[in-house]
């Protein structure tokens, strides 16, 4: 499973793609830091311990320890890292799906953005067209699975920002809606 | 940390048995703390709010006043002065703050036939009002920031003022408070004008079309002197606290000795202090505040009262201010001061948010508080304590003691990065950031120290922040049910989920 953690909001947001794997020597979590990081270069081996349900948690990332306090918040979790107090918000593959599915783009003019870096397979509508709500505007392969992306509200297509066999980062305009 | 020399055999004979805390939070437990070592029965007073305050729970016996409410509750002068009677209690100690500068309060404990910790109601009064105190300030000889004693409307009298005194030049209503509508002038050619604006200003503003003049101090520190006056004339002064790191007027960060001050000026500004706490008879513990400007200092105001600050003083002196103030009040003599060794700072650790200042209300999860060596703590959270919007919003004091400042500075930074609170936003950050700056080692910096701090977070941080919140959905941490990530509401709804299953069956 992959974890999308990202703190701030916008495009000065600072993002992290986090995937943990058990190996026969430990734990290990693998991160990629932009979106040009197609292979996961950034590998360590971390040794958890956690405590109080995981409020209290104490990191070593390849033997360097990092005594943290966790609590939850809404979109994920606030984090005390030495003397700050940091905000994340993280969701996982299947949360970032379940969103992609619904919709959940912002009122009024709709932009559609790729909510992870993905392939553009098809697109199932033109500009000018008039579609439904919930009606399938493209379709997006990311993580193996062909994900359909609609539109939170119907609209007009008004302009396409991506064409069939593109590739997208996560956060990449699609489409816009009016 | 040092020892504690101001405590002597004898001296107890005339002292209080039982002492109600009319207070709440970290100073009423700091209080008790002393009360408790002076073996006198505490009594603590309680609002709705505070059943399960640490004051509460520490006190040989507690009184419930009325609702959370400051209004109903901890500024109850005529249910506190009843729980003092009804409980025995033979003195009243008020902290800071609710009604510790309350003349009124002062003198019903005294008509009551208790003693209130503290100085007379006249000496509150006196020193409360600040036309009066700089008045008193001046017959005293001790200097203020040159201006006009009354304000004045007519430019004339702006003018010929301004010549005296010497420019730049603050202009502000005479009836006005705070810092409103204050505006600073820098030559003659600007004056009129500008009076003509502040007097107008002030008409619509409070009906008085009066303009106070005064002299514009650059780059000003806020200094102040910690003073204790018994009821036999002895007044005893210990140094001095910078108190420049401030934001809104709120301080933050606190240090003694001041980088600002030299032995010369120390001993002056001691000096003015002690004449003028002899001159308004003043009895108990007291601070005179100064503004320092290029080397000269000017009375800004007295506070009659213990400090928030006042710790940084008992770690340099080796002295217990509170017992102290207890010892006066029931009219034994004032100890002299020891000679201070050492610097000292606090950082105030309030919950706020670090950007707009603002209250963060909440509860504390966790509560981790620093200590070993030098460290100081005081303060009276306890993790699952609510930070409620009906007080204060300071949650802790952190104090270091090291040999020089240098080390001071260093001893806080580790403390503050040992200290864990979560659940609100603290001032921690700011202030970390604060004491770790450029201009605050170097000691040259002034009361506009915060505006230059910004709050980008350390990207080392932010990527440890982040590998914690992704283990934490990993190992589905902290989800309190404890049923795991499968029972998650995901705002998507129950049918998004089918959506996945359905695709995720497809291949």
């Amino acid at each position: 499973m992959r974890y999308y953690t990202s703190i701030g909001k916008g495009d000065d947001s600072f993002r992290r793609e986090i995937r943990f794997e058990e190996r026969k020597d430990g734990l290990y979590v693998c991160l990629r830091r932009s979106e040009d990081d197609f292979q996961e270069a950034h590998e360590f081996r971390v040794d958890v311990s956690s405590r109080d349900r995981g409020h209290e948690m104490h990191v070593l990332v390849d033997g360097a320890g990092h005594d943290l306090c966790l609590n939850k918040r809404r979109g994920g979790y606030e984090i005390l890292v030495g003397s700050e107090r940091i905000e994340v918000d993280v969701v996982d593959e299947r949360e970032l799906l379940a969103k992609s599915i619904t919709g959940s783009g912002p009122k009024g003019p709709q932009e559609l953005r790729a909510d992870m870096p993905g392939v553009v397979v098809s697109l199932d509508c033109e500009v000018g067209q008039v579609v439904a709500e919930a009606q399938t505007l493209l379709i997006l392969e990311a993580m193996k699975m062909q994900n359909p992306i609609s539109a939170e509200k119907g609209g007009k297509v008004v302009r396409l920002h991506v064409e069939a066999g593109q590739a997208v980062a996560a956060g990449d305009l699609l489409l816009t809606i009016e | 940390m040092l020892f504690d020399l101001s405590l002597s055999m004898d001296t107890f004979r005339g002292m209080f048995r039982s002492l109600l805390i009319a207070n709440r939070g970290e100073i009423a437990l700091r209080v008790l703390r002393t009360a408790r070592e002076m073996g006198l029965t505490t009594v603590a007073v309680y609002s709705d709010a505070d059943r399960d305050a640490l004051h509460v729970r520490e006190a040989d016996r507690a009184v419930h006043l009325g609702g959370p409410a400051p209004s109903d509750s901890y500024l109850r002068s005529d249910l506190i002065l009843q729980a003092a009677l009804d409980q025995g209690a033979e003195a009243i100690h008020p902290g800071y703050g609710f009604l510790a500068e309350n003349a009124d309060f002062a003198r019903q404990v005294g008509e009551a036939g208790l003693a209130f910790v503290g100085p007379s109601p006249e000496a509150i009064e006196s020193m409360g009002d600040k036309i009066q105190a700089r008045k008193a300030a001046l017959a005293a000889g001790v200097p203020v920031i040159p201006g006009l004693d009354e304000g004045s409307a007519a430019a004339e009298d702006l003018l010929g003022a301004a010549l005296e005194i010497g420019y730049p030049v603050m202009l502000k209503a005479a009836a006005g408070g705070g810092g409103k509508g204050i505006r600073i002038v820098e030559s003659e050619a600007d004056l009129a004008e500008a009076a003509r604006l502040a007097a107008a200003e002030a008409e619509s503003s409070f009906g008085d079309g009066r303009v106070y003049l005064e002299k514009y101090l650059r780059r000003p520190r806020h200094v102040e002197v910690q003073i204790l006056a018994d009821q036999h004339g002895k007044v005893v002064s210990y140094g001095e606290r910078e108190c420049s790191v401030q934001r809104r007027h709120q301080k933050l960060v606190e240090e003694s000795p001041s980088p600002a001050v030299s032995e010369e000026l120390r001993a002056r500004m001691e000096e003015a202090a002690r004449v003028l706490a002899k001159a308004v008879g003043y009895v108990g513990a007291g601070t005179v505040e100064f503004l320092v400007s290029e080397g000269d200092y000017y009375f800004l105001e007295m506070n009659t009262r213990l400090q928030v600050e006042h710790a940084i003083t008992e770690e340099r002196f080796g002295v217990d201010l509170v017992r102290e103030q207890l010892r006066v009040a029931a009219g034994l003599e004032a100890m002299d001061a020891l000679a201070p060794r050492g610097h000292s700072i606090e950082v105030r650790i309030n919950a706020e948010d670090p950007v707009g200042f603002l209250p963060s209300l909440g509860q504390l999860s966790q509560v981790r508080m620093p200590g070993g060596r030098g460290v100081r703590v005081d303060s009276a959270v306890f993790p699952g304590a609510e930070v409620t919007p009906w007080y204060d919003s300071m949650l802790a004091k952190l104090i270091v003691l090291a040999e020089d400042r240098e080390a001071a500075i260093d001893r806080m930074l580790r403390a503050l990065a040992e200290l864990k609170l979560v659940g609100v936003k603290t001032s921690v950050p700011i202030a970390a950031r604060a004491l770790d700056s450029e201009r605050f080692r170097s000691g040259d910096y002034d009361t506009s120290i915060l505006t230059g701090i910004t709050l980008e977070h350390d990207k080392d941080e932010m990527e440890m922040a982040c590998i914690a919140a992704a283990y934490a959905r990993y190992r589905r941490l902290l989800n309190g049910n404890g049923q795991g990530a499968a029972a998650r509401k995901v705002s998507a709804g129950p049918s998004a989920w089918v959506q996945v299953s359905r695709q995720e069956g497809r291949h």
